[in-house]
């Protein structure tokens, strides 16, 4: 009788670890552009969503979330890799991809207007709209203020990290977290610097600005308060986590979560905290604001409807998965009626009274 | 058990890197590469033993020809004198193989967690933000960490194909340091397919992998060579040394048996003649006790 054993661990031991490589690489190494949570816009009784399978889709809310249109075609064979937050500008539809760069989509028909390239580089953030023109960054780096109806581009600032947020406008200055820790204020005219305030980690979130004041969360754990003007810190608070998300601003207080799991509200003028909201999981996206309600999306497939004074919640909706039902994007109202895209690829249609759902889109798997 | 697997192997090993990361001036090819260095070196206790043990199961072969071909027609007694060769020289026949099973969820943790580091996208970030310690905040603002290395970015395949060809070239030559040329010519021919195919497997995967894992496959392949150098010794290779005859060389010299020390392992064996010969004086010196 021969001894198999060593011989058989000899061959079970790489087969097994190829096994395990080829799976880890789906989860977490392949050079598939990776995914990111699904986005929401919304214009003219039409939700637009974008993201997950990178697929841009125009949905008609008067019924139930039918497709208007989706790009590419279902019937496409071109690669499909709108994974950008998309953003309304106009009669078009901005959205980033994950390497043919920035698209402005015709909102009617969703025919190609025009296109920016980003060396092909992500453009992962929702652009920012103002008087006619769009501010984007990407993973190249760069700031870009483009013409919208032509798409010719105005200027470029550089930074030294992944841009995966917008920025944020107010008194002719841009402000602009970046993933090399910074954040930049430059003149929106131009977009020559100002000046710049170095965090103590990434920043993945729009500011807040008001009050003289700009606000912004960073991965180290804390929000900051800068003065508008000069950038001079004037408070910080920390949590237990990343705080990913933008920073909400709303009569005096400002509303964020964080990947401890909580939804802070704190006095803007001092940052002292006025209430913190416990949630079953991380809370990424930017807390939503409509007609006295505070809307906070968690990970635990939950949208919470708290009182912004109190913090208490109002009621939850659950989206009864939560692996695939999980919440990481932006809610967007309308009317009564708060929208909110599910990782699982499907959109909801709540009553913002009462939390009851009014209906459920499934665009991806409607021909 | 995703919980157990987390909590104890991928986040202490995921936390050591970004230190490591930090620590090196945030450059995450070295990180990558002493990370490795160490985890390698911390687990030779545990691969020494395998590598122990398959060496004397090696030293066995000619006696357990031996028996074989006594007991052909009788299999109880032939396990019987089997265990009895293995209680004598102190061998378990599966000593070898706990050592390795215990080593895998090092490999495999270290992989996930060079993985999950290079995080590229946010969903990955996100997942990443889960293990980081707490007790560290700091580590915390040491994401996303910077990938870029030479003309590598780190967290997409080498464009120029550099590091597969290196991750081909290693893997293969681990192997075959490591794998003794057997004379079983099933076996044999099962190890040469192995070491052919696993290497064009690994290079394969390192075109689709970031260029980062693929650091981590030349760097483990170079460890790993340099250790059996140091330790039982190349034997796959001849380059005029001590203990890197070919197999040959045993079934014209293992008289005892006529049949020759057939390796079965692919994994770290001695020199097919120097196993014969030590088989030959250890079936002397167990003849001789009894005569």
């Amino acid at each position: 009788m021969k001894h198999r054993i060593p011989w058989g661990l000899g061959v079970l031991v790489p087969l097994l670890l190829a096994f395990l490589f080829v799976g880890a690489g789906c989860s977490g190494g392949s050079a598939t552009p990776p995914p990111i949570w699904p986005g929401l816009a919304y214009a003219d009784n039409v939700l637009y969503l974008a993201g997950l399978d990178g697929h841009v889709w125009a949905l008609d809310i008067g019924r139930g979330g039918q497709e208007l249109w989706r790009v590419p075609p279902a019937d496409s064979k071109e690669p499909a890799g709108f994974h950008g937050e998309p953003a309304v500008a106009g009669d078009l539809l901005l959205v980033g991809t994950s390497a043919q760069g920035l698209y402005a989509l015709d909102r009617a028909t969703g025919q190609t207007r025009w296109t920016i390239a980003t060396a092909n580089k992500a453009v992962l953030a929702r652009p920012l709209v103002s008087d006619g023109v769009a501010y984007f960054g990407g993973e190249d780096k760069k700031l870009r203020a483009v013409e919208v109806q032509s798409g010719r581009v105005l200027w470029e600032f550089p930074t030294e990290g992944w841009i995966w947020a917008s920025p944020a406008l107010a008194g002719g200055r841009l402000y602009l977290g970046a993933m090399d820790h910074r954040l930049y204020c430059l003149d929106a005219a131009s977009g020559q610097k100002l000046w710049q305030f170095e965090a103590g980690g990434a920043i993945a979130g729009t500011p807040a600005v008001g009050g003289g004041m700009v606000f912004f969360g960073s991965f180290d754990s804390s929000l900051y308060a800068l003065d508008a003007v000069s950038g001079e810190q004037r408070w910080s608070f920390k949590t237990e986590g990343w705080v990913w998300g933008g920073p909400l601003l709303h009569d005096g207080v400002v509303y964020f979560g964080a990947t401890d799991h909580n939804v802070y509200a704190l006095e803007a003028e001092t940052g002292s905290l006025r209430w913190k909201f416990t949630t079953g999981d991380l809370v990424r996206a930017t807390p939503l604001y409509h007609e006295g309600t505070l809307y906070a999306a968690s990970r635990d497939g939950r949208l919470y409807a708290l009182d912004p004074q109190t913090g208490q919640q109002k009621w939850s909706f659950f989206t009864d998965d939560p692996k695939a039902g999980q919440l990481l994007s932006e809610p967007v109202a309308a009317g009564d009626t708060i929208y909110v895209a599910i990782m699982n690829g499907r959109v909801a249609a709540l009553d913002a009274a009462s939390g009851a759902q009014r209906w459920l889109a499934n665009p991806a798997q409607t021909k | 058990m995703g919980q157990i697997w987390t909590q104890f192997f991928l986040q202490p090993m995921l936390n050591g890197l970004l230190l490591l990361y930090g620590a090196l001036g945030q450059n995450f090819a070295a990180a990558i590469a002493v990370f490795t260095i160490i985890i390698r070196l911390l687990t030779l206790p545990l691969s020494l033993p395998q590598q122990r043990s398959a060496k004397k199961m090696q030293e066995l072969q000619p006696r357990l020809q031996e028996l074989q071909k006594k007991y052909k027609d009788d299999k109880e007694k032939l396990a019987q004198a089997q265990m009895e060769l293995y209680r004598e020289a102190g061998v378990n026949p599966l000593g070898g193989c706990l050592p390795l099973l215990i080593q895998f969820p090092i490999w495999i943790g270290l992989y996930q967690s060079i993985a999950q580091t290079l995080a590229a996208g946010p969903l990955q970030l996100l997942n990443l933000s889960n293990n980081i310690y707490k007790s560290l905040p700091w580590l915390s603002s040491l994401v996303p960490v910077k990938n870029t290395f030479l003309w590598l970015d780190l967290g997409k395949p080498d464009p120029l194909y550099i590091l597969p060809v290196l991750v081909v070239a290693t893997t293969w030559f681990q192997q075959k340091v490591m794998s003794p040329p057997s004379s079983d010519p099933q076996s044999a021919s099962m190890n040469q397919s192995m070491q052919v195919m696993f290497p064009l497997m690994l290079g394969f995967f390192s075109l689709q992998f970031p260029s980062g894992l693929a650091l981590y496959f030349v760097v483990s392949n170079i460890v790993g060579i340099v250790i059996q150098y140091f330790t039982p010794g190349w034997v796959g290779v001849s380059f005029g040394k001590k203990g890197v005859q070919p197999a040959k060389a045993v079934t014209s010299k293992a008289p005892a048996s006529s049949v020759p020390a057939t390796s079965t392992s692919t994994e770290a064996e001695p020199a097919g003649g120097q196993t014969a010969k030590k088989g030959q004086q250890y079936g002397k010196k167990r003849r001789k006790r009894r005569g």
